[in-house]
């Protein structure tokens, strides 16, 4: 194909130059332009020429301005997770592998012998086997520290050499492993902010090649290192103390929506991602979903409240069960009497509180739970998240065992979303593991409940708390408010006596709150043959010890005096 | 005429290749040390990273924790109690004649404060 022009072009040059011996005597007008022709093309192909060799020259300096190897794209990088005081949650480390290439090798004895005096784990027969054989690459050992490497480096050994590439590293292991997730052989996300993160366009970039090298914009979170260690620490012991199979904590700040800590225990280590994979480490927080048991009575005394049909001084009839349907609702402390608004709170009279649902109608009751969320999957940045599971038929009955707390499955984390719509003065903020400003929160938030609703569930919060259920749960100093919830496990489709999930839902200081701390055990021992094993005798006082634990790392000043409140007054002076 | 012209055009032609290359070769040492240089830079880089991680698993809490209980004998370190925490408006002030007879008694009181906890 080349040719053909070339020879063309020799037709048209050898007739001008059979006419050069004219040339000097008399050149026609014919010839002359012939001359001209063959100049300007000769000056076009130099033209090229010599604009070829400047841009050739160019491209030679940026092939050495870089430094890109084949090995640097094994596994991409990803960006360093932060917790909101900078501390590093997951990191990206260049490993090195060692690797051979037995042809190359002239003595492979030696050479296995000075491996071996650096990496003492080697198998020395397999290794001096392998530097024998005739392959062409062998992997001798992955991952290998700096330190080691350049031993290796300075045995010199021919064909030996490493490859570099990134490996995701968790230092604090498992201790945040359900919000930071992990990542699989290919440095993708496969679970939680690790995998929010590809979904931010990073997977993208990986794809065209981009967003090898280091230089990233660390991921801040929401969450609290130092907050989430001593939140995984308490329940932990909780667990052990009890003898629970599961627990969950989860820490807010009721102001912004930000999750400060959250624990599903047990967990797994994310260095590790196949330990991820057994079913009882999943994320009980997020995804699993529970009736969540008396802590629901919180919900339907708000929505009473916040009808306007009920007042705090109200009485309700709670001298005998109330019957439905073949069915009997009774009291886990019964008293036998009419009881008061903050009565029925503080005793968690299941009969008082399924009166209060009955006045506000199997409607309202609805609307009111699908307003805090609670009917409705919970976005949050997690892509694990589980779907409330509401009673297939909402009858009379089911809203009245709704009422407290059993009929209706919801995830932990969702009801602490919506417990902190109560206490933080009836705004309903979505949760988020990433940072916000008091102000960014204000522009997401919406009222759920009035304030003067907000302002009367805090005080019989904190009146469980002085006089009710939630007596360990009280930290001197901070104002522990919450309320119980036990809630009786179902085995074999019927409710068992023996087995419990018990929560406790709190939040601190009262009069002000700033966090909300739940807990949550899955079937707890008591801690003592002869006591029971509700909620007050093992989940409160675990949120006593989180509260004890995380307030002055929060800041939170303990306070002598317990702030006198007009609405407090008025529900203490309806306990008899 | 013609002729010293085209002698001139040649010489110069011939500076100017030099140049060219020189210019060329001495950008290339430069470009080469540039590329040292940022390869230094990213040793360093991956260095500072790979002890940034190091340190976060150092100071890691559960690993102190761990420390401290371990060390318990020797530490006297106990988890922080809210009574601890008070405001310094609330601190009386230290009366002015007992500044040397309470600095002696001070380390022992301190560890009669631990003797108590335990």
């Amino acid at each position: 194909m080349t040719l053909q022009p070339t020879m063309s072009g020799w037709h048209h040059v050898q007739p001008a130059r059979v006419g050069r011996p004219g040339r000097r005597s008399s050149l026609d007008a014919h010839g002359r332009r012939r001359v001209a022709f063959a100049m300007a093309g000769f000056a076009l192909l130099y033209g090229i020429l010599a604009a070829r060799l400047v841009t050739l020259g160019f491209e030679a300096e940026a092939r050495n301005i870089s430094h890109m190897k084949p090995a640097d794209s094994v596994a991409a990088a990803r960006p360093d997770i932060v917790d909101r005081n900078g501390e590093i949650l997951a990191t990206d480390i260049k490993t090195a592998s060692l690797y051979a290439e037995p042809r190359r090798i002239i003595d492979p004895d030696e050479a296995a012998e000075k491996l071996m005096s650096v990496l003492p784990d080697l198998d020395p027969v397999k290794t001096r086997r392998q530097l024998a054989s005739d392959a062409g690459f062998i992997w001798l050992k992955r991952e290998i520290t700096p330190r080691k490497r350049a031993a290796i480096h300075n045995l010199g050994i021919p064909g030996v050499g490493f490859l570099s590439e990134n490996r995701r590293f968790y230092p604090g292991g498992p201790t945040a492993s359900h919000i930071v997730g992990h990542v699989n052989v290919d440095n993708e996300g496969i679970a939680g902010i690790e995998n929010f993160i590809d979904g931010l366009g990073l997977a993208d970039l990986h794809e065209a090649g981009f967003a090898l090298e280091r230089g990233l914009e660390p991921v801040r979170l929401s969450v609290d290192l130092r907050v989430q260690h001593a939140l995984r620490d308490e329940l932990a012991r909780a667990i052990e103390r009890y003898t629970a199979i599961a627990g969950v904590g989860v820490v807010m700040d009721v102001r912004t929506g930000e999750v400060l800590g959250m624990s599903s225990l047990p967990d797994y280590d994310p260095n590790e991602p196949a330990t991820s994979l057994d079913k009882n480490r999943l994320n009980r927080a997020s995804v699993g979903v529970y009736e969540m048991g008396s802590t629901f009575k919180m919900f339907t005394t708000a929505m009473a409240l916040d009808s306007g049909l009920v007042n705090l001084t109200d009485s309700f009839d709670a001298t005998k069960p109330l019957r439905v349907s073949s069915f009997t609702i009774n009291d886990f402390h019964g008293k036998g009497r009419w009881l008061t608004v903050p009565e029925i709170f503080i005793y968690s009279s299941n009969i008082g509180t399924a009166r209060m649902a009955m006045t506000v109608g199997i409607d309202g009751q609805k609307a009111f739970l699908e307003k805090m969320g609670l009917l409705s999957t919970l976005k949050t940045e997690l892509p694990e998240a589980g779907a409330p599971i509401p009673p297939q038929k909402w009858s009379t009955l089911s809203s009245m065992t709704i009422s407290f707390g059993h009929g209706i499955s919801v995830s932990p984390l969702q009801t602490a979303v919506a417990a902190a719509a109560l206490v933080n003065g009836g705004y309903y903020i979505p949760p988020t593991f990433m940072p916000r400003t008091e102000r960014q929160a204000a522009e997401l938030a919406h009222r759920v409940v009035k304030t003067e609703t907000s302002d009367a569930m805090r005080s019989l919060m904190r009146l469980n708390v002085q006089k009710g259920s939630g007596r360990s749960a009280d930290v001197p100093g901070y104002f522990v408010g919450g309320k119980t919830g036990t809630a009786e496990k179902v085995v074999n489709g019927r409710y068992s006596s023996s087995k419990r999930r018990n929560v406790f839902l709190s939040a601190f200081p009262m009069d002000d709150p700033r966090y909300l701390v739940l807990v949550l055990l899955d079937e707890p021992n008591p801690e003592k043959p002869g006591i029971s094993a509700t909620a007050g005798r093992n989940a409160a006082p675990t949120v006593a010890g989180i509260v004890r634990r995380i307030a002055p790392m929060l800041g939170i000043q303990p306070r002598l005096d317990e702030p006198d409140n007009a609405m407090t007054a008025t529900a203490m002076a309806a306990i008899q | 005429m013609i002729r010293w012209l085209q002698i001139g055009s040649v010489v110069v032609a011939a500076v100017a290749a030099l140049t060219v290359f020189q210019i060329k070769y001495r950008a290339e040492a430069v470009s080469e040390r540039v590329a040292d240089m940022q390869h230094k830079v990213d040793k360093e880089k991956e260095a500072i990273s790979l002890l940034k991680a190091e340190w976060s698993f150092l100071i890691q809490p559960s690993r102190i924790q761990a420390l401290v209980e371990r060390h318990r004998d020797r530490l006297q370190l106990v988890p922080l109690d809210p009574a601890q925490v008070t405001h310094l408006d609330t601190i009386p002030a230290r009366p002015v004649g007992l500044v040397s007879a309470e600095s002696s008694t001070l380390p022992a009181e301190g560890r009669s404060v631990n003797g108590s906890r335990q």
